[in-house]
Protein backbone atom coordinates (compact mmCIF):
# COMPACT_ATOMS: atom_id res chain seq x y z
CA UNK A 1 0.00 0.00 0.00
CA UNK A 2 1.22 3.37 -0.77
CA UNK A 3 -0.17 7.03 -0.44
CA UNK A 4 -1.18 8.84 -3.34
CA UNK A 5 0.56 11.96 -4.19
CA UNK A 6 -3.00 14.17 -3.12
CA UNK A 7 -2.80 12.42 0.25
CA UNK A 8 0.69 12.54 0.89
CA UNK A 9 0.58 15.79 0.90
CA UNK A 10 -3.20 16.37 3.03
CA UNK A 11 -1.75 14.81 5.57
CA UNK A 12 1.69 16.73 5.37
CA UNK A 13 -0.70 19.87 5.52
CA UNK A 14 -2.32 18.45 8.73
CA UNK A 15 0.64 17.37 10.23
CA UNK A 16 2.53 20.77 9.74
CA UNK A 17 -0.01 23.05 9.02
CA UNK A 18 -2.78 22.34 10.92
CA UNK A 19 -5.28 21.86 7.84
CA UNK A 20 -7.86 19.90 7.56
CA UNK A 21 -7.34 16.78 5.29
CA UNK A 22 -10.31 16.57 3.39
CA UNK A 23 -12.22 13.67 2.14
CA UNK A 24 -11.75 11.09 4.66
CA UNK A 25 -14.83 9.85 6.38
CA UNK A 26 -16.74 12.93 5.00
CA UNK A 27 -15.79 16.03 3.07
CA UNK A 28 -14.61 18.00 6.12
CA UNK A 29 -12.05 14.73 6.65
CA UNK A 30 -9.43 14.59 9.30
CA UNK A 31 -10.06 17.46 11.46
CA UNK A 32 -7.02 20.39 12.59
CA UNK A 33 -6.11 20.55 16.02
CA UNK A 34 -8.24 23.12 18.53
CA UNK A 35 -4.47 25.00 19.25
CA UNK A 36 -2.31 24.26 16.36
CA UNK A 37 0.72 24.61 18.42
CA UNK A 38 4.46 24.36 17.63
CA UNK A 39 7.15 21.55 16.37
CA UNK A 40 10.13 21.43 19.19
CA UNK A 41 12.89 20.81 16.89
CA UNK A 42 15.83 19.21 18.44
CA UNK A 43 19.13 17.27 17.79
CA UNK A 44 20.43 13.80 19.14
CA UNK A 45 23.75 12.51 19.29
CA UNK A 46 25.20 8.82 18.50
CA UNK A 47 22.83 6.14 17.62
CA UNK A 48 20.04 6.36 20.17
CA UNK A 49 17.08 7.04 18.08
CA UNK A 50 15.59 4.62 16.83
CA UNK A 51 11.88 3.65 15.48
CA UNK A 52 11.41 2.80 19.25
CA UNK A 53 12.25 6.09 20.77
CA UNK A 54 9.44 7.76 22.47
CA UNK A 55 11.01 10.42 24.52
CA UNK A 56 12.60 13.76 23.07
CA UNK A 57 15.57 13.20 26.02
CA UNK A 58 16.72 10.22 23.91
CA UNK A 59 20.79 10.75 23.72
CA UNK A 60 19.63 14.79 23.14
CA UNK A 61 22.20 16.95 22.30
CA UNK A 62 23.62 18.34 25.88
CA UNK A 63 25.79 21.18 24.61
CA UNK A 64 25.88 23.68 26.78
CA UNK A 65 22.84 26.61 26.01
CA UNK A 66 21.44 23.89 23.58
CA UNK A 67 17.80 24.23 23.83
CA UNK A 68 14.97 23.01 21.43
CA UNK A 69 14.01 25.39 18.65
CA UNK A 70 9.92 26.18 18.34
CA UNK A 71 8.67 25.67 14.55
CA UNK A 72 4.31 27.10 14.55
CA UNK A 73 2.47 24.49 12.68
CA UNK A 74 1.83 27.00 10.41
CA UNK A 75 1.67 28.53 6.72
CA UNK A 76 4.47 30.82 8.19
CA UNK A 77 6.22 27.86 9.38
CA UNK A 78 6.32 24.80 7.01
CA UNK A 79 6.05 24.71 2.96
CA UNK A 80 4.30 21.51 1.57
CA UNK A 81 4.41 20.89 -1.76
CA UNK A 82 5.09 18.06 -4.31
CA UNK A 83 4.85 15.19 -1.17
CA UNK A 84 7.48 17.19 0.74
CA UNK A 85 7.52 19.54 3.74
CA UNK A 86 10.12 22.10 4.04
CA UNK A 87 11.06 24.45 6.92
CA UNK A 88 9.76 28.36 5.51
CA UNK A 89 13.11 30.34 8.88
CA UNK A 90 16.12 29.60 9.66
CA UNK A 91 16.17 27.03 12.27
CA UNK A 92 18.87 28.53 14.82
CA UNK A 93 20.15 26.39 18.09
CA UNK A 94 22.18 28.35 20.70
CA UNK A 95 25.59 29.10 19.95
CA UNK A 96 27.57 26.33 22.09
CA UNK A 97 29.89 27.08 25.13
CA UNK A 98 31.21 23.66 25.40
CA UNK A 99 32.54 20.91 22.93
CA UNK A 100 33.16 18.68 21.02
CA UNK A 101 29.64 16.97 20.15
CA UNK A 102 28.66 14.55 16.93
CA UNK A 103 25.16 15.46 16.04
CA UNK A 104 23.73 12.63 14.29
CA UNK A 105 19.82 13.17 14.40
CA UNK A 106 17.25 15.48 14.40
CA UNK A 107 14.23 14.73 16.08
CA UNK A 108 10.77 16.77 15.84
CA UNK A 109 8.74 16.51 18.86
CA UNK A 110 5.82 18.09 21.17
CA UNK A 111 7.86 19.83 23.88
CA UNK A 112 9.85 22.49 24.42
CA UNK A 113 12.04 21.11 27.10
CA UNK A 114 12.04 17.64 29.05
CA UNK A 115 10.83 14.12 28.14
CA UNK A 116 8.29 15.55 25.88
CA UNK A 117 7.09 12.92 22.62
CA UNK A 118 9.34 12.39 19.94
CA UNK A 119 7.38 11.93 16.74
CA UNK A 120 9.40 12.15 13.89
CA UNK A 121 13.37 11.64 13.49
CA UNK A 122 16.13 11.30 10.45
CA UNK A 123 19.75 10.89 10.45
CA UNK A 124 21.32 14.11 9.38
CA UNK A 125 22.63 14.30 5.94
CA UNK A 126 25.71 14.85 7.70
CA UNK A 127 27.08 14.41 10.92
CA UNK A 128 27.78 18.09 12.45
CA UNK A 129 30.65 18.30 15.10
CA UNK A 130 29.77 21.21 17.83
CA UNK A 131 32.51 22.98 19.62
CA UNK A 132 32.49 25.98 21.39
CA UNK A 133 31.23 28.75 19.68
CA UNK A 134 29.56 26.82 16.64
CA UNK A 135 25.85 27.99 16.31
CA UNK A 136 23.89 24.80 14.79
CA UNK A 137 21.54 25.86 12.38
CA UNK A 138 19.30 24.26 9.28
CA UNK A 139 18.74 26.77 6.67
CA UNK A 140 15.61 27.36 5.36
CA UNK A 141 14.02 24.06 3.17
CA UNK A 142 17.51 22.66 4.23
CA UNK A 143 15.32 20.31 6.53
CA UNK A 144 12.57 18.37 4.43
CA UNK A 145 9.98 15.28 5.78
CA UNK A 146 7.98 13.37 3.51
CA UNK A 147 5.19 10.70 3.69
CA UNK A 148 5.82 8.18 0.97
CA UNK B 1 18.92 16.47 -3.74
CA UNK B 2 16.06 18.95 -3.92
CA UNK B 3 17.17 22.57 -4.02
CA UNK B 4 16.44 24.74 -0.99
CA UNK B 5 17.03 28.23 -3.66
CA UNK B 6 14.94 30.59 -2.25
CA UNK B 7 13.49 30.92 -5.81
CA UNK B 8 12.36 27.25 -5.25
CA UNK B 9 11.19 27.62 -1.92
CA UNK B 10 8.95 30.79 -3.43
CA UNK B 11 7.45 28.68 -6.29
CA UNK B 12 6.33 26.38 -3.55
CA UNK B 13 5.36 28.26 -1.40
CA UNK B 14 2.98 30.17 -4.07
CA UNK B 15 1.82 26.38 -5.00
CA UNK B 16 1.26 25.34 -1.63
CA UNK B 17 -1.31 28.56 -1.24
CA UNK B 18 -3.24 28.03 -4.24
CA UNK B 19 -3.36 24.36 -2.90
CA UNK B 20 -4.58 25.41 0.15
CA UNK B 21 -7.50 28.20 -1.15
CA UNK B 22 -8.93 25.29 -3.37
CA UNK B 23 -9.00 22.59 -0.50
CA UNK B 24 -10.47 25.27 1.98
CA UNK B 25 -13.12 26.74 -0.57
CA UNK B 26 -14.01 23.50 -2.54
CA UNK B 27 -13.23 20.32 -1.01
CA UNK B 28 -15.39 17.94 -3.09
CA UNK B 29 -13.26 19.54 -6.22
CA UNK B 30 -9.91 19.41 -4.62
CA UNK B 31 -8.56 16.13 -6.01
CA UNK B 32 -9.52 17.51 -9.50
CA UNK B 33 -7.88 20.56 -8.89
CA UNK B 34 -4.92 19.16 -7.44
CA UNK B 35 -4.39 16.85 -10.70
CA UNK B 36 -4.57 19.41 -12.91
CA UNK B 37 -1.49 21.35 -10.48
CA UNK B 38 1.74 21.25 -13.17
CA UNK B 39 3.84 19.56 -11.32
CA UNK B 40 1.28 16.41 -10.75
CA UNK B 41 0.61 16.40 -14.40
CA UNK B 42 4.97 16.53 -14.73
CA UNK B 43 4.50 13.66 -12.35
CA UNK B 44 1.82 11.45 -13.97
CA UNK B 45 4.13 12.03 -16.94
CA UNK B 46 7.08 10.56 -15.79
CA UNK B 47 5.04 7.44 -14.08
CA UNK B 48 3.47 6.55 -17.01
CA UNK B 49 6.36 6.68 -19.15
CA UNK B 50 7.99 4.26 -16.29
CA UNK B 51 4.94 1.93 -16.51
CA UNK B 52 5.13 1.45 -20.56
CA UNK B 53 8.96 0.91 -19.31
CA UNK B 54 8.16 -1.53 -17.43
CA UNK B 55 5.79 -3.39 -19.47
CA UNK B 56 7.99 -3.48 -22.30
CA UNK B 57 10.56 -5.07 -20.02
CA UNK B 58 8.44 -7.87 -19.32
CA UNK B 59 7.42 -8.56 -22.75
CA UNK B 60 11.03 -8.71 -23.26
CA UNK B 61 11.50 -10.62 -20.10
CA UNK B 62 8.84 -12.92 -21.48
CA UNK B 63 10.54 -13.18 -24.92
CA UNK B 64 14.18 -14.29 -23.40
CA UNK B 65 12.26 -16.91 -21.34
CA UNK B 66 10.68 -18.16 -24.73
CA UNK B 67 14.02 -17.47 -26.69
CA UNK B 68 16.33 -19.76 -23.90
CA UNK B 69 13.93 -22.43 -24.26
CA UNK B 70 13.64 -22.63 -27.70
CA UNK B 71 16.89 -21.19 -29.31
CA UNK B 72 15.44 -18.85 -32.01
CA UNK B 73 16.24 -15.50 -31.91
CA UNK B 74 18.20 -15.77 -28.72
CA UNK B 75 20.71 -12.69 -29.52
CA UNK B 76 17.72 -10.60 -30.49
CA UNK B 77 15.47 -11.34 -26.99
CA UNK B 78 18.61 -11.15 -25.25
CA UNK B 79 19.17 -7.92 -26.63
CA UNK B 80 15.74 -6.67 -26.34
CA UNK B 81 15.75 -7.30 -23.00
CA UNK B 82 19.04 -5.65 -22.02
CA UNK B 83 17.80 -2.70 -23.77
CA UNK B 84 14.52 -2.67 -22.12
CA UNK B 85 16.30 -3.11 -18.60
CA UNK B 86 17.87 0.16 -19.24
CA UNK B 87 15.45 2.11 -20.37
CA UNK B 88 12.90 1.04 -17.18
CA UNK B 89 16.30 1.62 -14.69
CA UNK B 90 16.71 5.38 -16.12
CA UNK B 91 12.91 6.20 -16.94
CA UNK B 92 12.06 5.04 -13.31
CA UNK B 93 10.88 8.65 -11.14
CA UNK B 94 12.66 9.60 -7.70
CA UNK B 95 11.57 8.87 -4.91
CA UNK B 96 11.16 11.15 -1.90
CA UNK B 97 13.68 9.27 -0.13
CA UNK B 98 16.11 9.93 -2.57
CA UNK B 99 15.54 13.56 -2.76
CA UNK B 100 15.28 14.44 1.07
CA UNK B 101 17.89 16.42 3.46
CA UNK B 102 18.73 17.04 6.93
CA UNK B 103 21.52 19.20 6.60
CA UNK B 104 22.44 20.87 9.90
CA UNK B 105 25.12 23.34 9.28
CA UNK B 106 27.38 25.34 11.92
CA UNK B 107 27.85 29.32 12.01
Amino acid sequence: MTATNLFEDDILDLIFTNVAAPNVGDVGGLLPSATAGSWFISLHTGAGVTDTSTLQTASEAAYTNYARQAVARSLAGWTVASGVCTNDAIIGFPNSGSGPETETTVGLGSATSGAGNLQIYSALTANLVVNTGVTPQFAISALAISVD
Amino acid sequence: MMSNSPAVQAARKKMQEARLAQKSSNPENYPAFYASQPAQVERARLWDAYSNSVDTLNKAREDLEVALITGENLDAAKEAYAIASLVAERTKPPAHSAQLASNLTGA
